[in-house]
């Protein structure tokens, strides 16, 4: 029986460690941790969240297994909510498998990937926005994601959405009463007070669909292209950012034809840098086809540093860069740039009317010997930290965001009736609309699709 | 041996006993007095908000409560007209003598129905199986099945003041003995409380110091049976409770039977006593007091929102602050009224009793209170008891067909503790319930079950087609800017420059139909004719101006019904989900949901109990668990 199973995993990576983890969760994990453990105290008369030590014994052939350290978790105090146990033993890929092996010999199932998990969230630990809390703290690339993903778990978002469900529901069960209970005379409903109320809703939905895009970056990183023109020192800056040789530099104009990426933590977010091929004027056809992928990089960039070289005089590519360049600006509105003159080492030309060519400020470095790499990863910091506060409920899923986006579109038609002086049941109908979107946030309405979809996304063992 | 008795003449009982007559059952009603069946114990009207919806779907189906109504109505009223179709509700005053003389009437006319005057004690139920029914002078009258609609008969008991006496209706004696033989076969019951007003005479009230409310100028029938209403109307008046009266009342709290907790049961919170609202809205100076009369012969006026159990002497003396009512003269004191009722999750959503087989329960013992809300079950009651004799599938209305749907769901998955009434909030998908389509939504059903009469079928199918011909008309025919434009005018729209189709021009939120009606020229005579025919026009008008909010609604739907869709198997034990929460498991087994839907539904199951369901019912389904097939009869 599915539920009746009780299934166990390695619940810690596979390599080379001094140790590792397995974990057994469901009704006859104590049992089988009785059958296989040999101890001072039994596992089953052990208390609840206690750790044993003992040996681990093949019960077929008596053979000693390991030394381990053994932890009881009783339901419903468990991560999953069922009996628990949770096995140490030393690390590595063979010994970390012998375990697994004999405590699946003695009646355990393999676990599913998330299935610890899903069994938490069925067991009503968990909601669905916990859920793909842990998934993002488990995935988590940066202590800033690590952050965000904490504060969802403990409920932030959920705290929120169910706040302003909650003013919805308040909202609608006024509109009820005047339309129930409209020949008792009961009360009087201000419409531009309902109206008001509901605008106060969007502009919630709204801020929290801003966070959005910070959100989904501290989840996903941001991708940072390095744009000039050829041979201003792109490969160098990268790799004076990553401070590794990854990119192949040369003096000669055209060396990076394709992009090169590579991701690095800056300030708590991850930054995937995209080195892309010089834009110029050029008849090499590889060349051209890596300058168009440049442009369309730059399509889908969340910061673009923009590179000129500052120790030669401002010419017809520079102005082809700063023209690609604005013209991006206007495809792809939250982008957001950064300027950089290198190669402050050869000497600078004339600043001042560098920054009147390109119309801003922008930093000088020397990606050559590394002066000023500190102040421009500080810049792109700031320039992605300034709204960031982990602690505060913030979205970063497409899921949470559709949801988010379902319900201020159902409010909008909702004030429209409103404004067109419809009766109340129409208003009523898409404020019902609004509510049932933000609950499929938390999961207070699922299909079976978005929690397999939501629970695809574990590794096995969690 | 009949094939259904039915133990209560109220409204429950007397649609019940139409229902299983008419669909060829051999019917008994059993009444203490015969001569009461009808009776209205509260105030003398029928229908009003969600209640009028269900009167019209009970019509549709073939039951009498509109028919009834239309032949004793004194005032006829479609209330919140100023808000949107959905709402509309309508309402009737009736005649208090007019009603049960016409139910029994129609009564007797019907082939397969006997009446009877008996008091029933007891119940023959033998492994699990309604057998008979007991009387208390001893005779055993055998059935296949039974219906209860007892009312507030079940251990009544009427408190005045702190005076108290047993009796289900005032003046009549209470019935004695079936709650305690259902309960000793291990059926719960509780007990809920109502009230009623005071009756004034008519001679004695200054109607100049009240506001008349008069009826509707086109009194607009409750059944599709009925033309037109040819009654004479007459008004209803308002007037207000003061300070000076609720200081009064107060005056008498000490001997209130509710304040002094004499009263155990639980009355409603939507319909409280007058000494309730000053105590819970305090902040409120007068209460509106709707004068309702009782006939167009009777002397007795019912004075609605003054419902107390106040002792005689303070109810009077503060009947009298009243404006208009300075010198009235009570007639019958208000009381309330204390009754047993069986939680209504042991019945299924066909109204039989989840424990005995053939016993069906309808009305107040259900736990709800209202007359249309009594009749509802009592029709439903009595079709299913007749299936269940014919050995056929019950059945049931879905929470987005009927209000009854609606009434029932919650009844069976909420179980409230307090008497249940019906609203239009309780319906989700109630844009798509309205009063006016009840026939086109449920027609076929009674027609089906062998309940509607061809006169009435007949009229269901005329007005289907001449809304089909009116639409295809609209649709498939275009104006040109000459002949429209001058109509266009006149109600400020901006004209057009090419032909358009009637739709279009419909489709603006100033223009309805019957601006084309005003200018018949332009109307082809047999578009007309179908345009006219019933409420044809509003049909259409109202699918095409709400068209936008009918479509998200019928998307509602969709989803709500997918929900539906995912059987529960009957045999389910739920005790063997190990990750269901102790209460989860209770209620579950306690309701035995039909669906995932109806799951949800249950109150105290939490979404993670659905899914966790949800899960466990899709793997058995799909087979994905040997275990899980070979140990439950999952097809």
């Amino acid at each position: 029986m599915f539920f009746e199973d009780t299934i166990a995993a390695i619940s810690t990576p596979l390599g080379i460690g001094a140790v590792s983890m397995v974990r057994i969760s469901g009704k006859n994990s104590v049992e089988i941790a009785d059958k296989i453990f040999s101890g001072r105290v039994k596992p089953s008369v052990a208390e609840s969240h206690s750790i044993l030590f003992g040996f681990l014994i093949d019960p077929k052939n008596s053979e000693e297994i390991d030394s381990v350290l053994l932890s009881v978790m009783r339901s419903p105090r468990s991560y999953t909510g069922f009996d628990s146990i949770e096995i140490t033993c030393h690390g590595g890929v063979v010994n970390t498998k012998r375990v697994l092996d004999l405590v699946l010999s003695q009646g355990a199932r393999l676990a599913e990937p998330g299935e610890f998990t899903k069994l938490a969230y069925l067991n009503g630990k968990i909601d669905l926005s916990q859920v793909e809390a842990i998934a993002d703290i488990i995935h988590a690339k940066t202590e800033g994601a690590r952050k965000a993903s904490m504060s969802q778990f403990i409920g932030s978002l959920r705290n929120e959405v169910l706040n302003l469900r909650n003013q919805l529901i308040q909202l609608c069960s006024l509109l009820e009463i005047d339309l129930d209970f409209a020949e008792e005379n009961l009360l009087i409903i201000d419409t531009t007070k309902i109206n008001d109320q509901l605008s106060a809703v969007e502009k919630q939905i709204k801020k929290l669909l801003s966070t959005y895009n910070t959100g989904h970056i501290i989840r996903e990183g941001a991708r940072v292209s390095i744009l000039g023109k050829p041979n201003v020192g792109k490969s160098s800056l990268m790799n004076a950012l990553l401070q590794k040789n990854r990119a192949i530099v040369s003096h000669l104009p055209g060396t990076t034809r394709d992009y090169i990426e590579e991701t690095i933590d800056v300030s708590g977010i991850p930054f995937t840098f995209v080195d892309t091929a010089g834009i110029r004027d050029t008849k090499d056809d590889i060349e051209i086809h890596g300058i168009h992928f440049s442009k369309e990089n730059i399509l889908s960039s969340d910061l673009i540093i923009v590179m000129f070289d500052i120790s030669s005089p401002y010419d017809a590519d520079d102005r082809r860069v700063k023209a690609v360049i604005d013209d991006a600006m206007l495809q792809n509105k939250t982008v957001k740039t950064i300027y950089v003159g290198n190669k402050t080492d050869l000497g600078e030309f004339d600043r001042f009317k560098f920054a009147s060519h390109i119309g801003s400020d922008f930093i000088r470095v020397s990606a050559k010997s590394q002066s000023g790499i500190d102040e421009l990863k500080t810049k792109i910091g700031v320039l992605f930290n300034s709204d960031v506060s982990f602690n505060s409920p913030m979205i970063s899923r497409l899921r949470h965001k559709i949801a988010l986006e379902k319900s201020l579109s159902s409010l909008e038609i909702a004030k429209r009736s409103l404004a067109d002086n419809l009766s109340y049941e129409f208003v009523a109908l898409d404020i019902h609309n609004a509510i049932h979107a933000l609950a499929e946030i938390v999961g207070e309405v699922s299909s079976d699709d978005v929690l397999n979809n939501i629970f695809s996304s574990f590794c096995i063992g969690k | 041996m009949y094939d259904v008795v039915i133990v209560g003449g109220g409204h429950a009982g007397y649609e019940a006993a139409f229902a299983s007559s008419r669909m060829g059952c051999k019917t008994l009603l059993v009444s203490m007095e015969v001569s009461k069946i009808g009776t209205l114990s509260c105030n003398p009207a029928i229908g009003g908000t969600a209640k009028g919806h269900l009167v019209k779907e009970i019509d549709a189906l073939g039951g009498e409560m509109g028919f009834i109504t239309d032949r004793v109505g004194i005032q006829f009223r479609i209330l919140n007209r100023s808000r949107g179709p959905a709402v509309w509700s309508p309402r009737a005053q009736v005649d208090r003598a007019g009603y049960p003389s016409t139910t029994q009437m129609l009564l007797k006319k019907e082939k397969n129905l006997e009446l009877l005057n008996a008091n029933i004690i007891d119940l023959k139920i033998d492994h699990n199986k309604i057998h008979a029914i007991v009387t208390s002078d001893g005779r055993v009258i055998s059935c296949k099945s039974a219906i209860l609609t007892c009312g507030t008969f079940l251990n009544g008991i009427i408190h005045i003041g702190l005076k108290n006496q047993n009796a289900g209706r005032y003046g009549e004696a209470p019935a004695k003995g079936i709650t305690e033989a259902l309960v000793s076969l291990g059926f719960e019951s509780g007990r809920l409380k109502t009230g009623t007003p005071p009756r004034v005479h008519k001679d004695t009230i200054n109607f100049s110091a009240c506001e008349a409310q008069y009826g509707d100028a086109t009194p607009e029938p409750f059944s599709c049976r009925t033309e037109r209403i040819t009654n004479k109307q007459i008004p209803c008046h308002l007037t207000y409770t003061n300070e000076t009266t609720h200081d009064l009342l107060k005056s008498g709290f000490d001997q209130s039977p509710m304040f002094t907790g004499r009263i155990k049961g639980i009355g409603p919170r939507y319909c409280p006593s007058i000494e309730d609202k000053i105590n819970r809205f305090s902040d409120k100076d007068r209460h509106q007091i709707f004068l309702e009369p009782e006939g167009y012969d009777s002397v007795e006026y019912y004075v609605n929102g003054f419902s107390t159990s106040l002792p005689n002497e303070i109810q009077e003396a503060a009947i009298r602050t009243i404006p208009g009512l300075e010198n009235v003269k009570m007639l019958r004191p208000g009381y309330a009224v204390e009754y047993d009722f069986f939680p209504p999750y042991q019945v299924n959503l066909n109204m039989e009793s989840k424990f005995v087989d053939g016993l069906f329960f309808a009305g107040q013992i259900n736990g709800t209170s209202g007359y249309e809300e009594a009749a509802a079950q009592g029709l439903m009651a009595g079709i299913n008891a007749a299936l269940k004799v014919q050995n056929k599938e019950p059945f049931i209305l879905r929470r987005n067909e009927a209000y009854i749907g609606v009434l029932i769901d919650d009844l069976v998955n909420k179980s409230t503790l307090e008497p249940y009434r019906i609203f239009t909030s309780l319906a989700e998908y109630r844009l798509l319930l309205r009063y006016d389509n009840a026939d086109l939504r449920l027609s076929d059903f009674g027609r089906n079950l062998g309940l509607l009469r061809d006169e009435q079928y007949d009229k269901y199918m005329h007005k289907k087609q001449a809304i089909k011909n009116v639409g295809d008309w609209i649709q498939t025919t275009n104006v040109h800017p000459a002949s429209i434009n001058p109509i266009l005018e006149v109600i400020n729209s901006s004209p057009i420059t090419e032909p358009v189709s009637i739709l279009q021009i419909l489709k603006r939120p100033e223009v309805s139909l019957s601006e084309f009606v005003k200018n018949g020229d332009i109307i082809p005579q047999e578009i007309l004719e179908s345009l006219n025919y019933r409420d044809t026009m509003r049909e259409i008008d109202t699918s095409i101006k709400y068209d936008g909010y009918l479509k998200r609604q019928n998307e509602q739907i969709e989803k709500f019904t997918r929900m539906e869709m995912k059987r529960i198997p009957k045999s389910f034990d739920y005790s063997t989900i190990s990750s269901l929460s102790n209460e989860a498991k209770e209620k579950l087994n306690k309701v035995r949901p039909d669906n995932l839907g109806q799951a949800s539904r249950i109150s105290g199951i939490t979404p993670a109990d659905v899914s966790l369901l949800m899960v466990y019912i899709e793997k058995g389904y799909r087979g994905h668990s040997k275990e899980f097939s070979d140990t439950t009869n999952i097809i």
